[in-house]
């Protein structure tokens, strides 16, 4: 619980401090935020979890001038995950007390979990917040890369932020 | 009704979510200015503060950007002083000098700013307290930065040049023919210059000031430079680009300007149209 607080608190300010003004290779951003709504634990229909999404969203979204937008992608995200979870796994995996990370999953199936959320949300934000003026295609190839550098990033949050002590401690 | 309460029993975490995407849209798309206040944006005094101290720390990597940048405009300031005195009054100094008498101006710092927006925002460590108000508008060193939207006892944000909702009247060159600067979203170097008719002799390389028009900026300051001329046949007007004169990867002091007649004008030009 400690160290689930403490990397919340490390994801929020490298999203507000760093990334929050951070734009690289002509249109990427970086979400680490997300980090923390995909790994997190799962229990079925939570209202508190998408009350969650949707109250740090609305943080986000204050800090960044983009009011309804974070809040929104990161409702989305969760909302989303609810029925991609039980969809993706089969159930006799799914347990309120699982964590979906690299280490539990293996990289290639935590890819294939993770890369459809990140996807959808950074879609949403591009969408909403980002496009205007450009072409459909080359819209889509870049969300896509975003999305693919968002799941390198959260890897590498992923080995710092739960190392191999701390891992089993994160619910 | 019990079956419209059963449904709602059984899916209620996704009318609880379909609720959240009602606020969420009401958020993005209303144009109340309640929305738009203090509190609901970077303007206010938690995220003002905690902006302002990141531009601090930041400011120390930059100082010799900073530096390099004062100088230029010391160097500029001086320049002009020296001609000013070598030069005689006459009656253009005295048109260009009750110009500029009607404007107070503001020094304040950006303490945010964003460039890869749809709307770009910045954010200045100056509001109320210090005279900024809604609708001011803002000038770098080189030219124009933005307008002011939202205003709290310390700080303030404004729509930057770089942001669909905002329309600048503009005049080319020499030339006194009104026109407007927008901004199309697609890249941060590139602005729209509109309604600019065929047969004015537009070149590349020409610069696009301010007009009086509006009556926010003052006239002739610096707001692009045109890069590309094309003559559409579909259209009455020229469609050109241009990019900005300010770069907005690297602003640090601006200066608001505030009209003191602007309240007059606009008072008479309400009256005129009733």
């Amino acid at each position: 619980m400690k160290s689930k607080i403490v990397s919340f608190f490390i994801v929020f300010f490298l999203q507000v401090i760093i990334f929050e003004k951070s734009y690289f290779f002509n249109g990427i951003v970086f979400s680490p935020i997300i980090f923390y709504f995909i790994l997190f634990n799962y229990t079925k229909d939570s209202f508190g979890d998408l009350t969650l999404a949707f109250f740090i969203g609305f943080i986000l979204d204050i800090f960044n001038d983009s009011l309804g937008i974070y809040s929104l992608g990161l409702s989305l995200v969760v909302f989303v995950r609810n029925y991609w979870i039980p969809f993706y796994f089969p159930f006799d995996r799914i347990s309120s007390n699982k964590f979906y990370n690299s280490y539990e999953l293996g990289i290639q199936s935590f890819f294939f979990y993770s890369f459809p959320l990140i996807f959808i949300f950074n879609s949403f934000i591009y969408i909403f917040e980002l496009s205007s003026g450009i072409f459909i295609l080359f819209l889509i190839l870049k969300i896509l890369l975003s999305a693919f550098l968002n799941f390198i990033l959260i890897l590498i949050l992923q080995f710092l932020l739960l190392s191999s002590e701390t891992k089993y401690d994160w619910f | 009704m019990q079956i419209l309460i059963r449904i709602l029993a059984k899916n209620k975490y996704d009318f609880y979510f379909f609720f959240l995407v009602v606020i969420s849209f009401i958020s993005i798309y209303n144009n109340n200015p309640y929305y738009n206040s203090s509190f609901f944006n970077s303007s206010n005094y938690v995220v003002g503060t905690f902006f302002q101290t990141r531009a601090s720390i930041m400011s120390y990597f930059t100082l010799n950007q900073i530096n390099n940048e004062i100088m230029k405009e010391n160097f500029f300031l001086k320049k002009k002083l020296l001609q000013k005195n070598r030069s005689q009054y006459n009656y253009q100094d005295s048109i260009n000098n009750s110009n500029y008498d009607s404007y107070n101006v503001i020094n304040a710092k950006i303490i945010n700013n964003s460039v890869y927006k749809r709307n770009n925002h910045f954010t200045i460590n100056k509001g109320e307290l210090d005279g900024v108000k809604v609708d001011q508008g803002v000038i770098g060193f080189n030219g124009v930065i933005g307008k002011i939207h939202s205003v709290s006892a310390n700080f303030s944000v404004g729509h930057s040049l770089l942001s669909s909702k905002l329309m600048i009247p503009s005049s080319i060159g020499g030339s006194k023919i009104i026109s407007s600067v927008s901004w199309l979203g697609v890249s941060p170097e590139t602005l729209n210059v509109l309604y600019v008719p065929k047969h004015l002799n537009v070149n590349k390389g020409d610069t696009v000031f301010t007009s009086s028009f509006e009556s926010i900026f003052p006239e002739r300051i610096p707001i692009s430079v045109v890069k590309k001329v094309e003559k559409n046949s579909n259209s009455n007007f020229l469609d050109i680009k241009s990019y900005p004169i300010e770069n907005f990867y690297s602003i640090y002091n601006v200066y608001i300007v505030e009209n003191k007649m602007k309240q007059e004008q606009k008072l008479l030009e309400l009256n005129n149209e009733k």
